[in-house]
């Protein structure tokens, strides 16, 4: 059997029988047919990559021994080779459907190797005519962070940094703008006198994060999101500095997040845990989202404060909101038409 | 020669070409400007991608979502409400109603509200309200009562509340006040106005954040940071 | 007699670079145990993450962001050399502008490391390669950063190559192989300085940064910096080494270090007008840096220092006969340069993110671990510009030369 033949082959195995009954029924044909056409597929794309590879096969072999010889169990050769081909996959981006369910394949695996978790990662893609679109109703929030907590929980945001996407500032009456703000407040709410605001990743329809980045590793999806493919980001924090919002965050260190404490339900493009050195952000919880849940952060305000919907369907709550209501978005003025609305009531 | 005089470092056969030179350029750039036609360049705005997107939406199903949600169709007197829009319950969730579970004869509550005295009413001014206001044990000992008499199901309390708070209702129905229950997509369940507010102190009460603040100043791994630090339990 | 071949060539460079007086030694070695030194930080670094590092998600770029800024400026300045020698047969400048392209080298290779140190994750850098990853070119402009650096380095190899190994051979270059890739660099040199300023100019998001002089005044400090460091060089070169650099030569770069510190000067009041004669938002970030903000004051200690030395050092050699005197010089390009390090590295690259976009101030200050790192690629600078430099001396001044084409044939 050729090189070629053992991934195809592979790919077949990783591939879900739901997934594997969808691809036969795209293919029109016999299960035969889909192999041939992830074999030509295989054949294509991996050509660039395997003359990379062919340059460090030396430095993998090497790798692979030293991995083998410090697992007394032997159970390292097999992390080794699934690091090896997690290390030479494609931007997210660039990847056929085989391709992905093959990360996701390697990924669980190797949580299941590493931490014994079984984690279930999708690849949800964005649905057609849909659109997302959040509110957020400065005259409801009452800076109570139940939104916080439960993204950070959701969201398995690194406890040991004290990682945020959302912040909430505290401003006093009378005054506008987040010159005068204190996102740093932490004392019985709402205070006397102060309205609370929100912030987070506004998912602009324009965002200057996303242009920015060499590589490609940040972009938006169909359905506005925009998404980072971690495994992908080198971490030069370009976008970081691009974004007029703060809404990005980098890993400066390994994240950590207590075992029991992990949120199985995981998103490729989401919430599964990321590791140091990337940047990370808001997805609007997509791997909740795309299955027609609610980000956590809406289902959690205890105020209503929280708007969020299908921007393309004429009958929705964020329409509503739009067409009803005095909003605004923060710096409109640099054209990045943000997707996440400011309203009173 | 005048023309010596203007140019007189350039020697004959090179001014002929920086001539020609500029002959060039301006044909170049004429037959640029006349072929490329220059759009300025203008940020996407987000109504344009609705306009031009609006109305085939493929949401995922979500049925599944909501199938534990206990919910009645709501019915707003004097509007027709769509038929995939609902209210959560509130009736199945009371542990006091209806008074016939304590009560078999009617109570004049005006004066005597010693069985409840443990609610205080912290809504509007005394002077404005009272618990016949909304209840009337008299008439209706399974409902909440209308200003003007009429029998309220607990589970349409959105009706009774909407009598004075008009505004809040519309946005309620409409969908910028109140809560959406489980799923963004499907059936539309929405929260009653007593599945937030307490009916008897409808304010938000005042407590403490549930979560700290992720601080600007230290980070936390730099050690002097750590008086920052409080559980995230 | 064998002919002689580029192997032959980096035997003998080599061997050239690796030998020399104590004094010679010493230097090295003690460039070398700054390098080792800086490994060592970097190997914590990257053990631990960059969180060993002063930069937050709030200042998320810090020092080594801002010496790569810096010292692309000073890469770029070696076109001032390489602009009138090659292409307008100035000979002046011919014994000079070997050595600029060598401070264009060292500076560039600088640039490449403190790049990679800054990333938090350079084993994935080779999503960077065209074809290979996903080079998101033209819309980034740090893919364009990436090209124009390798590309200038290429050109900054390849023409001082070619022409050293001419004279190794013992041949006279042949100008119209190397001329077109001068023209070439000369303007690759002020495109990767204005792309460095684009990189920062780009982002609406921070105002300090997004402003349509910042393109300018780069390249009007470069040239300021950048020829005054090689005139330190020279200066250097002529006290410890046989090759004697001719006054004229010092006298013209002085000159264009000057005017390039006048409108420097000119750049810098006019930001200040515009910033401070009707503060708005947007002049948070210098009224941070220029007078601290909410009692945040940890950049005003520094820009003051530089605004001071630039002043002095442009005033000093403005004025002819203080410019004429020798240690008066070097003393004044060493301010200039000292102030324009800061100015442009600290002073431009951290205030960008003070406030933050959502109005946060919060400090920054670099750790032991980004001093150290810093100063390792600062000391392999040196140490490729020390290396390099040799080898060029030895070969202009005829010490190292092919056995075929040595003269007298002593070696027959």
């Amino acid at each position: 059997m050729s090189n070629r033949e053992k991934i195809a082959e592979k790919v077949r195995q990783w591939l879900k029988p739901a997934d594997r009954r969808r691809l036969r029924r795209d293919d029109g044909g016999a299960d035969t047919r889909f192999a041939e056409g992830a074999d030509a597929v295989m054949n294509k794309r991996l050509d660039r990559r395997q003359a990379l590879k062919a340059m460090v096969t030396g430095a993998a072999a090497g790798a692979a021994v030293v991995q083998t010889a410090c697992s007394p169990l032997g159970g390292g050769s097999e992390k080794a080779q699934l690091n090896w081909e997690e290390y030479f996959k494609k931007n997210y981006r660039l990847m056929t459907d085989e391709e992905r369910a093959a990360t996701v394949t390697r990924l669980e695996r190797l949580s299941k190797l590493e931490q014994n978790a079984d984690p279930h990662i999708q690849t949800t893609p964005p649905q057609k005519g849909v659109l997302f679109g959040y509110a957020f109703n400065i005259s409801k929030c009452q800076g109570y962070m139940d939104c916080v907590k439960a993204c950070i929980e959701e969201n398995n945001l690194d406890r040991g940094s004290n990682m945020q996407y959302i912040r909430i500032f505290e401003i006093e009456n009378g005054q506008d703008g987040l010159a005068s703000a204190n996102g740093d407040f932490y004392h019985e709410v709402p205070a006397e006198g102060h309205y609370y605001l929100g912030t987070q990743c506004f998912h602009c329809e324009n965002p200057p994060c996303v242009k920015v980045c060499p590589v490609g590793a940040t972009w938006k999806e169909d359905d506005g999101i925009v998404v980072v493919d971690y495994d992908w980001c080198i971490g030069c924090r370009y976008c970081e500095a691009a974004c007029p919002y703060f809404g990005r965050r980098f890993n400066w260190s390994t994240p950590q997040i207590p075992a029991d404490e992990v949120n199985q339900e995981q998103h490729y493009l989401g919430n599964r845990p990321r590791k140091k050195g990337v940047m990370e952000k808001c997805t609007f919880c997509v791997q909740r989202t795309r299955k027609g849940k609610l980000p956590a952060c809406v289902e959690a305000c205890p105020t209503g404060a929280r708007v969020f919907g299908n921007l393309l369907d004429p009958d929705s709550e964020i329409r509503y909101v739009l067409a009803n209501k005095k909003v605004f978005r923060l710096k409109e003025e640099l054209g990045t038409e943000p997707k996440f609305w400011y309203f009173t009531d | 020669m005048p023309h010596e005089f203007f140019v007189p470092s350039i020697p004959h056969h090179r001014r002929r070409r920086a001539t020609s030179l500029w002959a060039i350029s301006l044909l170049l750039l004429t037959v640029s400007t006349g072929c490329v036609d220059l759009d300025p360049p203008h940020p996407s705005r987000v109504k344009d991608t609705i306009a031009a997107n609006e109305g085939h939406a493929e949401e995922p199903e979500a049925a599944h979502l909501i199938a534990d949600v206990t919910r009645v169709p709501v019915s707003l007197p004097g509007s027709v409400s769509p038929e995939d829009y609902f209210v959560e319950t509130r009736a199945d969730q009371l542990m006091h109603a209806p008074c016939a579970q304590c009560h078999s004869d009617a109570i004049p509550l005006e004066n005597e509200p010693k069985a409840h005295w443990d609610i205080e009413l912290q809504h509007a001014g005394s002077d404005t309200m009272t618990c016949t206001t909304c209840h009337d044990p008299d008439k209706h000992m399974e409902s909440l009562a209308y200003l003007k008499g009429g029998e309220v199901p607990f589970d349409h309390s959105y009706r009774l509340c909407g009598q004075c708070h008009f505004e809040q209702l519309r946005d309620w129905d409409g969908g910028s006040h109140g809560k959406r229950v489980a799923a963004w997509a499907g059936d539309r369940i929405v929260r009653n106005c007593t599945g937030c507010h307490d009916p008897h102190r409808p304010a938000f009460p005042k407590r403490w954040p549930v979560h700290n603040p992720s601080p600007t100043e230290t980070r936390l791994m730099d050690g002097d940071g750590h008086d920052k630090e409080s559980s995230h339990e | 007699m064998s002919k002689p071949n580029p192997i032959h060539f980096f035997k003998d460079a080599f061997v050239t670079a690796t030998s020399g007086s104590l004094r010679y030694h010493l230097w090295m070695g003690c460039l070398t145990f700054l390098m080792i030194l800086g490994s060592y930080a970097y190997w914590v670094q990257l053990r631990e993450g960059l969180v060993v590092t002063g930069m937050t998600d709030h200042v998320s770029w810090g020092m080594y962001i801002s010496n790569f800024t810096f010292l692309v400026g000073l890469a770029a300045a070696a076109v001032m050399l390489v602009l009138p020698t090659y292409i307008l047969d100035d000979v002046d400048f011919g014994r000079a502008v070997l050595i600029g392209e060598g401070v264009a080298v060292s500076a560039l290779v600088m640039c490449l490391a403190f790049v990679t140190v800054d990333l938090g994750g350079p084993h994935r850098a080779w999503h960077l390669i065209p074809k290979l990853g996903y080079f998101n070119w033209p819309q980034s402009l740090l893919t364009w950063d990436v090209l124009v650096l390798n590309g200038y380095l290429a050109l900054n190899l390849l023409i001082p190559f070619y022409i050293l190994y001419s004279h190794y051979k013992g041949e006279k270059p042949d100008k119209r192989k190397y001329l077109p890739f001068v023209v070439l660099s000369v303007f690759w040199a002020v495109g990767i300085h204005l792309v460095t300023a684009f990189l920062y100019a780009g982002l609406p998001a921070r105002p300090f940064w997004h402003n349509a002089l910042l393109g300018p005044r780069f390249l009007a400090s470069a040239f300021a910096a950048g020829p005054g460091f090689i005139i330190l060089v020279l200066g250097v070169i002529h006290t410890q080494t046989a090759y004697t650099i001719r006054s004229v030569i010092f006298d013209k770069l002085a000159m264009i270090t000057t005017v390039a510190a006048q409108i420097n000067l000119v750049m810098l009041g006019s930001e200040l007008f515009v910033e401070f004669y009707h503060p708005t938002e947007h002049a948070e970030s210098a009224m941070y840096l220029f007078f601290g903000l909410d009692g945040h004051d940890a950049l005003v200690p520094w820009i003051r220092t530089a605004i001071v030395l630039n002043v002095v050092a442009t005033v000093v050699l403005s004025l002819h006969p203080l410019r004429r005197r020798r240690p008066i010089l070097l003393a004044s390009c060493a301010l200039l340069f000292l102030a324009i390090w800061i100015e442009k590295g600290m002073g431009m690259v951290v205030p960008g993110f003070i406030p933050g976009p959502l109005g946060d101030v919060v400090d920054y200050s670099p750790t032991w671990v980004e001093i150290w790192i810093t100063g390792g690629i600062w000391a392999m600078g040196f140490f490729f510009l020390s290396a390099l430099t040799k080898v060029a001396i030895e070969i202009e001044t005829g010490r190292m030369v092919h056995v075929s084409a040595r003269k007298g044939g002593e070696d027959a």
